[in-house]
């Protein structure tokens, strides 16, 4: 499955991955052993509908799709996780039944952690408590705005939502994906994809080359999206949580 | 299998699909067409009424186009005359739309022939002199 994986997290993983920047040193020295740096392509299956044992993965670059299969083999995105948290199985816990299948919807590094170590190191730490609360909201905010999005939005307003957060996550890079990759998580055809990412092209709006899609002005691209871009912000992702919970401790303390 | 192309005309340009796509027959690329239309227009019917999808055939040639308004349900209350009326004022707009761009095209080609011809004017030994 992994296309390299090496035993122990690299010295700068704090930097990468948002929740892990902003745990406290006793928190962190508790994931720290079980943690192993992955690279993974894009189609990477991280989890299987009830695969409860499943590891967990903290995006250093790259996005994982979280998606729901229809029983003619379509399957959607209901949800992504980025460097601002953490995805898994067992963020969907508290559920008699588990419906998603996790996979790579963009190449990159991740830090892998087994899911069921995670739930024991909770139970000895507040901060990781939190961590799995917020990441569980993140996925639920996340497939309530999705549903409503899906219902009421047209192809290119949710194709532009998608690029714009994409690219908020991965803190301006490029984005590298295909056009089949996008289709599937739109739940739209590759051709309709092809069409919108050409106008967008000749608005000025993106700049698409052999799978490389940049974002010239992000403002520009978020005003052409829905209103879940501006929705589904910095507010909700369990990063930023996080860190207001922190601030809020120091100032009580 | 023979390969399709999906030509989608918005009133501004003509926005191929330049990867195409390989199906058995003319009758399945109408059907794939009939699904992109829909899919471009869901949620956005009324602006989109008077674009069109052009499917060509291996070799550009078109096969067939497809005007939104034909496809558009949220029509489907009204009387059969009215759809019609409707349908009929889209294709007028369609065709307006691709006369303007063809005098668009048409005013760039004289421009750059007239740009052309001023720089073989001004290198000429007969300007030098």
């Amino acid at each position: 499955m992994d296309a390299h994986s090496k035993a122990g997290p690299t010295s700068n993983i704090r930097m990468r991955n948002g929740c892990l920047s902003v745990l406290s040193a006793p928190a962190l020295s508790l994931l720290k052993p079980h943690l192993t740096e992955v690279c993974l392509h894009e189609g990477t299956i991280l989890w299987e509908p009830n695969d409860r044992t499943a590891d967990v993965y903290f995006p250093l670059s790259g996005l994982i799709s979280i998606l729901l299969g229809m029983a003619e083999g379509e399957c959607v995105a209901v949800g992504s996780v980025g460097r601002e948290a953490v995805a898994g199985a067992i963020f969907e816990s508290g559920r008699s039944q588990l419906l998603t299948r996790g996979s790579v919807q963009i190449g990159g590094t991740f830090l892998r952690f087994p899911g069921s170590e995670l739930s024991r190191a909770a139970q000895k730490n507040e901060e990781l408590k939190n961590l799995i609360a917020f990441c569980q909201d993140w996925v639920l905010v996340q497939a309530q705005q999705l549903a409503a999005c899906n219902a009421v939005h047209s192809a290119d307003k949710r194709f532009c939502r998608w690029l714009a957060e994409c690219y908020q996550r991965m803190e301006g890079e490029t984005v590298h994906v295909t056009q089949e990759s996008i289709a599937a998580v739109l739940g739209i055809r590759r051709t309709t994809v092809t069409l919108i990412a050409q106008k967008l092209q000749e608005n000025g709006f993106i700049q698409y080359r052999r799978g490389n899609i940049s974002i010239p002005d992000l403002p520009k691209l978020q005003g052409a999206a829905c209103e879940c871009c501006r929705t589904l912000d910095q507010r909700y992702w369990p990063s930023t949580r996080l860190a207001h919970k922190a601030k809020i401790e120091a100032m009580m303390s | 299998m023979p390969l399709f192309y999906f030509i989608l005309k918005d009133g501004n340009s003509a926005l191929p699909d330049r990867d195409g796509v390989e199906l058995p027959n003319a009758r399945a690329a109408l059907s794939h067409a009939n699904v992109i239309a829909r899919e471009l227009m869901r949620n956005r019917e009324r602006r989109t009424r008077a674009w069109r999808l052009q499917v060509c055939d291996g070799d550009l040639q078109p096969v067939l186009e497809l005007l939104f308004a034909q496809l558009d349900d949220s029509l489907s209350y009204l009387p059969h005359e009215s759809r019609q009326a409707i349908q009929d004022v889209c294709r007028s707009i369609g065709s307006l739309s691709d006369s303007m761009n063809d005098v668009r095209t048409t005013i760039e080609t004289i421009r750059a022939t007239i740009a052309r011809a001023n720089e073989l004017l001004l290198d000429s030994p007969l300007h030098r002199s």
